[in-house]
């Protein structure tokens, strides 16, 4: 979610009053209708998991700030949710290519059309998780530039010259490929070696 | 580089591209082919971030509603990771609870990172017995101490071996028939004599070859693990690091801990003599460091704007047998 859809939804949750207790069945049956309207037939398949998707993303969103109007905000966090699931769709299809000789060794090529989540989402959690466990001015740089800050912002906001801040990511980025310089996984194909 | 090569090139690096992880000339590559490529700009454009205020900070939402499938595909470092994460975050584990779902990843063997993400491999007991010298010197003034001893060494020589002349001379001249008081190959340098071999007084000794250490943690963060490949147990270790950023006259305690935390050795030196260029000496003679997992924090309070402010960095290292 963006953060003019972040903000749809705040505005959608600040609406008139109604009651301010959520019956989680009756939210799931809701936010599968909602669903039911903004997705195409060819991705109902999808429907159980966005679903999920859709409570998750409440839960988060009630633990922040307080909600007025559930039914604004769940009608909201379902349209912003299938717009995001039909976006996610081609992203895993547009990182497999199945001409890519390293990619074809792998045991199942096109089951990575299948990973679970958004890339980019998990990329990013890989990131600030690795950082976190590591080096805190590393995270502090990763939260803020995927917040969308950024280097130029973020040098500005810690009163540091751009390019410090570009080395010295450079020097984080440099952690994470080592790390990952073996890794199996999907996301972090970038940080082998040719 | 052929054409097509170029494109594949590009595509394994977009989403990193998109999250910024690639360096400038990564980046300035990906975004030349971009202008020039039709194909792959629209592939990065469904890459396109969607920025928010905590990405990255909890699973993804999109993770968490299909964990039945996350929990039999995520592997690698991002699987270690996502374990790490929900042992640690309260809020991760209650939505997957919310959703029915054990909050937990267990361990699947052909799954896993190959190394340990955030800590290393637990080592065996160190013996606590204190070092017995720590001190810091600069490799350039080893090297002049070493031309020195040296130099020092060859006028001893030469002046031990004027003495053994005029010794002879003088016995032989003045007192013949009594036997010499100094012969070739006796200690002529002797300030006392050694307990084992015949050999005594001063002695050369050659100093450890210094290893960088890198990758310090700051704060709460874990450090870089640096592996120093040794044979059997060290009586001596010479580390060079970076020093805290604190003023030249700001006390800074340096502690070596063992891989159970305890302190093995701490010492208290002013910033001034972390100059570059200097090295940390661990003796431990007595008590030889065994291969295993140690730590170097270096310490340092210092006051600014009449508070305190406190400064820290933690090295890890392992001395791993070869």
């Amino acid at each position: 979610m963006g953060r003019d859809e972040r903000e749809d939804i705040r505005t959608a949750a600040e609406g008139p009053p109604q009651e301010s207790s959520i019956r989680w069945d009756e939210a799931c049956a809701f936010v599968r209708r909602r669903l039911g309207y903004e997705l195409p037939a060819s991705c109902r398949g999808m429907t159980d998991d966005l679903v999920q998707e859709c409570m998750v993303r409440m839960l988060r969103f009630v633990r922040r700030e307080r909600v007025e109007n559930v039914e604004a905000l769940l009608t909201q966090i379902a349209r912003r949710t299938a717009i995001d699931a039909l976006r996610r769709r081609t992203r895993w299809t547009a990182l497999v290519t199945t001409d890519d000789e390293t990619v074809a060794q792998v045991a199942d090529p096109l089951a990575r059309a299948d990973e679970p989540g958004d890339p980019l989402e998990r990329l990013q959690f890989v990131v600030v998780e690795f950082f976190t466990a590591r080096d805190a001015r590393c995270r502090e740089l990763a939260v803020a530039y995927f917040a969308g800050e950024g280097w130029k912002a973020v040098a500005l906001a810690d009163g540091r010259s751009h390019d410090v801040i570009r080395k010295q990511w450079s020097r984080c980025i440099g952690m994470l490929r080592e790390a990952a310089e073996d890794d199996r996984g999907p996301l972090l194909d970038w940080a082998r070696s040719e | 580089m052929d054409e097509r090569d170029t494109h594949l090139w590009v595509r394994r690096r977009l989403l990193a591209w998109r999250a910024g992880m690639l360096d400038g000339a990564e980046a300035g590559r990906i975004e030349a082919h971009l202008a020039d490529c039709a194909e792959c700009r629209a592939t990065a454009d469904a890459l396109a971030p969607a920025s928010a205020g905590d990405a990255g900070t909890h699973l993804a939402a999109s993770l968490v509603a299909a964990w039945p499938r996350a929990q039999q595909s995520l592997r690698g470092l991002e699987r270690a990771l996502v374990r790490h994460h929900l042992e640690r975050c309260a809020e991760c584990r209650q939505d997957l609870e919310s959703l029915g779902y054990e909050p937990r990843l267990e361990l699947v063997p052909a799954l896993e990172a190959a190394e340990p993400v955030t800590a290393s491999a637990p080592a065996p007991a160190v013996a606590a017995a204190r070092p017995t010298i720590v001190r810091i010197e600069s490799a350039a003034r080893r090297a002049a101490w070493r031309d020195r001893a040296v130099l020092a060494w060859a006028s001893l020589a030469t002046a031990a071996a004027v003495l053994l002349l005029v010794a002879n001379v003088r016995s032989r001249w003045f007192e013949a028939g009594s036997a010499p008081l100094l012969v070739p190959g006796a200690p002529v340098w002797a300030r006392g004599a050694l307990p084992n071999g015949p050999f005594s007084g001063l002695s050369l000794r050659i100093a450890p070859q210094p290893r960088s250490l890198s990758g310090p943690a700051k704060g709460g963060g874990e450090a870089k693990l640096n592996v120093i490949p040794v044979v059997g147990p060290l009586s001596s270790l010479a580390l060079g690091f970076k020093p805290l950023n604190v003023p030249d006259t700001s006390l800074v305690t340096v502690s070596l801990l063992d891989a159970g935390g305890d302190t093995l050795y701490a010492v208290s030196y002013r910033q001034w003599e972390f100059r570059p260029k200097r090295f940390l000496v661990i003796d431990r003679n007595e008590a030889p460091l065994t291969p295993g997992s140690y730590a170097l924090v270096l310490a340092s309070q210092i006051a600014k704007a009449g508070r305190e402010i406190e400064k820290e960095a933690r090295y890890r290292f392992e001395l791993r047998e070869k």
